[in-house]
């Protein structure tokens, strides 16, 4: 929560409320300590406030700019967009398509970044908090290597993995098989596919927020008889709340924008996998509704703010 | 409640550091016990083996008639205050110090009243509802007592649970932890490197180097006759002077080139030409007149303050002997140095230990007093 105060102190610090400057002056003339004046230090942030500007927020007015538009990717409509208000909304609440992707979205996230990936990368870093050093190390490489390998890598180690005729897995069941997992489990395949990507990085977060916790902690509730579920419930998790939820939003944004599935299933079969960005992208690229593509992302991302905002007001709550 | 026995102890670390090595102990019951050692010496490391929390190389520990070398840290019965105290910072006072109770399933009820009665007895009651990071180091420091009061465990484990205080403090909870381990009449093991907390607390102490004890008794009989130039050289604020002397073939003693008389326990002990270390306490030498026969003369040349007495330093040839004094002398002026005889010891420069009248028998040094 504080880092997020801060944040917004820098990003707001730019344009300074005027009544902030006779004292900042006052100060430069008693002591001359401010090494960099005003105008210097603007000149220094310019930069940088630039780039954000140009790539970040000049992008995401011109998103919503579009989404009020009935743009396409080519066609008269390309040259010369009308604006049509709301139109490109109404439709996307009246498409079943929008709300087939966004009930996938959501268990696609509920499974993968919160049970998947956060759950298990707990599990893993709790686990491993008293193994010794040698073995833990060579699992948090191999497990980092999943997480560091190039997504479309990755993607494609897995269409072989899951491959019906020739696939890893089928091979190294016990009995005899054939199942085509993409097509036949989908949406479990996408979402043990995410899960194996982005538990790396959930057990290492933890791991650190584990190893922030004093051994005497532990120790005490272990001489008191705890035992692990006890010392986890207890002096655990009451501890590193604030970390399991920051992951939480973490885990959950990346997972609900992230592209990926597409490698695997290119969002089918049936629509069973399209998740929010895939259908996005088919609606823009592939039926050139540019316009309609940038209101379903204006819609992304008022759900990225609520998620954080629920989070965010979770945080606060329960530090109080 | 319950004795403490120890045997064979050994830990070794992976990548071989030996903390301890080859230990036997026996703490009795009741017994408030002090493990006294420099850094690094394997206290902590003997007490959390007695906690559980390490698991012996090799060796046996008992607690009362149990062998609980193999059995789990929660089932041994012994409660341990840590140097930070380990209070959880997200409960309050009083459910720190019931979280023993909580964990043995106590009603809440139950919880909160021994919690109260544990916190009374430690001046807490005014503080039950406050979190600990309100509450100042002393405080913090009696909440983890309390806890392990509330435990009512069979042993107590301390280890250096006074470090984090001011001097001031450390002495009033000195006070305290030694009056209500003898109201509760729990068997305490208590770690420090603080040996002015050791012998004030201790029924009986142990002084430890290198994972191994070096001597085991009353603090009276280890400040007073410590067997050997390590323990002799460690206890006392202030260092006990030890010079290197020789027996002379007329029965005397040749101390920094001069010539002083072997102390009375020690006559007709010594073959002469024997190097033996001269060891005696500041606190019992006194100063004479320059030249007075059988004491030692040099030039006076510090004298500092302890508080009513002073500490005064005399260079006596290329040796330094300390006294301490209520009457300093000016710096530079010639003084005589004499120590009571019934207090220096002698000890064998070349075992390093103390000389006695038999010979030391082997296991002397383990003997429990
Ligand atoms: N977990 C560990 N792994 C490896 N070596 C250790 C470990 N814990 C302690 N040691 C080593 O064992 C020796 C004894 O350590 P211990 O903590 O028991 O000393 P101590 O007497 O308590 O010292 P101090 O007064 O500084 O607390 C030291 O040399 C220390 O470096
Ligand atoms: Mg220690």
């Amino acid at each position: 929560m504080r880092t997020t105060d801060q944040a917004g102190d820098v990003e707001g610090g730019e344009p300074v409320p005027d009544d902030a400057e006779p004292s900042d002056e006052a100060q430069d003339r008693a002591g001359g300590a401010t090494i960099l004046g005003r105008i210097t230090a603007s000149g220094f942030i310019a930069p940088a406030a630039g780039l954000i500007g140009i790539f970040l927020i000049f992008p995401a007015l011109w998103t919503l700019y579009l989404g009020l538009t009935d743009v396409r990717l080519t066609g008269a409509a390309a040259a010369d967009p009308q604006f049509v208000g709301l139109d490109n909304y109404t439709a996307a609440l009246q498409d079943s398509l929008f709300w087939n992707a966004l009930v996938v979205t959501l268990i696609f996230v509920l499974g993968s970044a919160i049970v998947g990936q956060t759950v298990l990368g707990f599990t893993l870093a709790w686990v491993l908090r008293g193994w010794r050093s040698r073995t833990r190390q060579v699992i948090e490489v191999l497990v980092i290597l999943a997480w560091i390998m190039p997504g479309s890598v990755v993607a494609f180690l897995w269409i072989a993995f899951l491959d019906g005729r020739d696939g890893t897995l089928n091979a190294m069941l016990p009995f005899v098989t054939d199942t085509e997992w993409l097509l036949e489990n989908p949406l479990t395949s996408i979402i043990v596919f995410n899960t194996w990507r982005g538990t790396a990085f959930a057990m290492l977060l933890f791991g650190a927020a584990i190893n922030s916790i004093p051994p005497s902690h532990l120790e005490t509730a272990r001489l008191a008889g705890a035992s692990g579920w006890q010392q986890l419930r207890d002096v655990v998790l009451p501890r590193i709340r604030g970390h399991l939820l920051t992951a939480l939003l973490l885990l959950s944004m990346w997972t609900f924008n992230l592209f990926t599935p597409y490698l695997l299933t290119q969002g089918g079969p049936n629509f069973e996998t399209e998740i929010l960005p895939i259908y996005v992208f088919r609606e823009a690229f592939n039926f050139g509704r540019l316009g309609y593509g940038a209101a379903i992302s204006a819609i992304m991302l008022l759900i990225n703010l609520l998620i954080a905002l629920f989070y965010i007001h979770v945080l606060r709550e329960r530090n109080s | 409640m319950a004795e403490v026995r120890i045997e064979g102890l050994t830990k070794r670390f992976p990548g071989g550091v030996q903390a301890v090595d080859d230990l036997d102990l026996d703490i009795e019951d009741g017994e408030f016990f002090s493990l006294l050692g420099p850094s690094g010496c394997g206290k902590t490391t003997l007490l959390r083996s007695i906690a559980g929390l390490e698991t012996p190389t090799a060796g046996r520990i008992s607690i009362g008639e149990q062998d609980v070398t193999r059995i789990p840290p929660g089932e041994r019965d012994v409660a341990m205050v840590f140097q930070d105290y380990a209070l959880y910072p997200h409960m309050e006072v009083v459910d720190n110090i019931a979280y023993p109770l909580k964990v043995r399933k106590h009603s809440k009820s139950d919880r909160h009243r021994r919690a109260g009665e544990a916190a009374e007895s430690l001046s807490l009651g005014e503080l039950l509802n406050r979190r600990p990071a309100a509450l100042s180091g002393g405080q913090q420091q009696r909440v983890a007592v309390a806890r392990a009061v509330a435990h009512e465990p069979s042993v107590f484990l301390f280890d250096e649970p006074l470090s984090n205080l001011d001097a001031r403090l450390r002495l009033e909870a000195r006070t305290f932890l030694k009056r209500l381990q003898g109201d509760l009449g729990v068997s305490t093991v208590y770690v420090t490197h603080d040996q002015s907390e050791a012998l004030a607390l201790s029924d009986r102490m142990a002084v430890m180097k290198d994972g191994r004890i070096r001597q085991i008794g009353a603090p009276e009989e280890v400040f007073s006759r410590p067997t050997d130039l390590f323990v002799a050289s460690f206890i006392g604020s202030v260092p006990m002077n030890l010079l290197a002397s020789t027996t002379t073939a007329d029965g005397g003693l040749e101390l920094a080139g001069q010539r002083v008389p072997v102390p009375g326990p020690y006559e007709g002990m010594l073959e002469p030409n024997r190097s033996v270390t001269f060891g005696a306490r500041p606190e019992h030498g006194s100063l004479t007149p320059p030249d007075t026969p059988g004491a030692m003369t040099g030039l006076a040349v510090v004298a500092e303050l302890l508080g009513t007495e002073h500490l005064v330093t005399v260079e006596c040839g290329d040796v330094m002997v300390r006294v301490v004094t209520s009457d300093p002398p000016t710096p530079g002026e010639p003084v005589g140095v004499r120590f009571e005889e019934a207090w220096v010891l002698l000890f064998d420069t070349e075992d390093e230990q103390l000389i006695r009248r038999e010979p030391a028998a082997a296991g002397d040094v383990r003997s429990t007093g």
